[in-house]
């Protein structure tokens, strides 16, 4: 596991929120990858075969998760292309996540399982990018923070809606009125990454 | 830290604040008292749907809209477009549960998972019937959530001392559908182009101070649940999660990438950035709500 704290994510003002973002992104759309193939046909996840549940494609946990993971893999390959040589996943000197790998037990998943890891996720994600804001420097990425942070907030309120349908649960698909005034809640980065850091596994 | 930043960063002090308007007759209490009533504004009556006689501080970008500073506007900007919004939720609710159109929203927020003393009589027209329960119950539980962000957002400019945006003195009106789908067609378009207005609002915001960061991330807070509200609607109606460039009934999108207004371009899918729309649009687009 990589424990990462805020301060060691690297560069500074925008860039450093941006590639705060992009390991958000990295390991949100690596989870979306081994979620879908766990739920159908199985596959390789880090060199172990992962044995696939076998629902079918017209499942709705399975379509949506499909779609979504396209979403994902399109929000790290932006932001990655965006910070260019200054990116945490690249090849340049900022690239400490450039050889990690996720790991989620994905092999040991029931399909409910799955599901909800892919909603606490996408749930995570959505308050990372409102406990990021007042770290950016300037207002110049406001916008594509802000418009990656409402697409994954449609993805967790979807999620939460199918899971409802699918499995009787009864999450809630956005905050309530007597939850912060309906209003998201907002998680600091070191928060953030303790809590995905034990799915970060770096080269020893 | 100013009051209001205290209010933001601490539920506890939030919660003796709102109990401290209350007292005064200013607070969420109070303002749920003529949630129902298309009045409860201090401003003389507008001369336009958004009322051109307060003070601009951003008369191009923001017309009509009150404050004394870029980020009050902003804020009475969101506030004008959630009074609008728990307005015409207070509607679709009303007619979804067979009341009077004109009744107020139920005392009490129900419990989660509860309709509360909702219940659905209309039809359910396009909505599954196994998908019926959950549309209705997200429109009873969102009917609330616009109301409680009218609420923090009126309490939020008057802490800061600001002018706060009246409701349009007439009230709102739409052309609702008879039936459960149709109804929440009505809403889905209203939740986008909320999504949209606050997406397109924050960039205006002065990023200066840290009091300022805090301001522009209570609104995005906003919008991501408004975006949260528009998927889950967009389920019960068998529509894709978006986001979506080209919606009926919805202001003009643009794509965050290049603010073109367009859908994502290659190689990035339509449904990968959320499209915003600009304060002008949005505004124009809400008028035909405005009795």
């Amino acid at each position: 596991m990589a424990n990462i704290t805020f301060a060691q994510i690297p560069g500074d003002g925008d860039i450093k929120v941006l590639n705060y973002a992009l390991a958000l992104e990295a390991f949100e759309a690596e989870l979306y990858r081994q979620a879908v193939l766990r739920l159908t046909t199985g596959g390789q996840v880090n060199g172990v075969a992962v044995a696939g549940l076998g629902l079918a494609d017209s499942e709705p946990d399975v379509r949506y998760l499909r779609e979504f993971a396209t979403v994902e893999a399109e929000h790290r390959d932006f932001l990655n292309g965006a910070l260019g040589a200054a990116s945490i996943i690249g090849t340049g000197s900022n690239g400490i996540l450039r050889n990690a790998t996720f790991d989620f037990d994905i092999e040991s998943l029931s399909r409910t399982q799955v599901v909800d890891l892919i909603y606490t996720v996408e749930n995570t994600g959505t308050s990372a990018y409102l406990g990021a804001i007042p770290f950016f420097a300037t207002n110049t990425y406001l916008a594509v923070a802000g418009g990656i942070q409402a697409t994954e907030a449609r993805h967790t309120a979807y999620i939460a809606a199918v899971r409802n349908l699918l499995f009787g649960a009864t999450l809630n698909t956005a905050p309530l009125a007597s939850q912060n005034n309906g209003i998201d809640t907002a998680l600091p980065p070191d928060q953030v990454l303790a809590a995905v850091g034990p799915n970060i596994i770096l080269p020893a | 830290m100013n009051e209001f930043e205290q209010l933001r960063r601490d539920p506890v002090s939030r919660r003796a604040f709102l109990r401290r308007m209350s007292a005064a007759g200013l607070g969420v209490a109070a303002a749920s008292l003529f949630a129902g009533c298309s009045s409860g504004g201090t401003y003389p009556a507008p001369s336009g749907p958004f009322d051109p006689s307060q003070p601009d501080f951003d008369a191009t970008n923001f017309p009509g809209i009150p404050g004394r500073s870029i980020n009050e506007v902003v804020l009475n900007y969101a506030l004008t477009l959630e009074i609008l919004e728990a307005d015409l939720y207070r509607q679709a609710l009303n007619l979804a549960s067979g009341r009077d159109v004109n009744a107020a929203l139920a005392a009490g927020v129900p419990a989660p998972g509860s309709t509360g003393p909702y219940a659905q009589t209309v039809g359910n027209g396009s909505i599954a019937s196994s998908l019926a329960p959950a549309a209705f119950l997200y429109l009873v539980q969102y009917a609330y959530v616009e109301a409680a962000h009218r609420d923090f957002l009126r309490v939020a400019l008057q802490s800061l001392g600001a002018p706060v945006a009246a409701a349009n003195p007439n009230g709102y009106t739409a052309t609702f559908g008879t039936d459960l789908g149709t109804i929440l067609e009505l809403i889905y378009a209203v939740e986008e182009t909320g999504v949209r207005a606050y997406l397109g609002a924050a960039p205006f915001m002065s990023f200066a101070s840290a009091a300022d960061k805090n301001l522009v991330q209570t609104a995005v807070a906003i919008h991501s649940t408004e975006a949260r509200h528009s998927a889950a609607v967009a389920y019960v109606l068998g529509k894709s999660a978006g986001p979506v460039y080209s919606l009926p009934g919805v202001s003009a999108g643009r794509r965050v990438t290049d603010g073109a207004a367009a859908p994502n371009a290659a190689p990035f899918s339509d449904n990968t950035f959320q499209y915003f729309s600009n304060p002008p649009v949005v505004l124009s687009a809400v008028r035909p709500f405005l009795k």
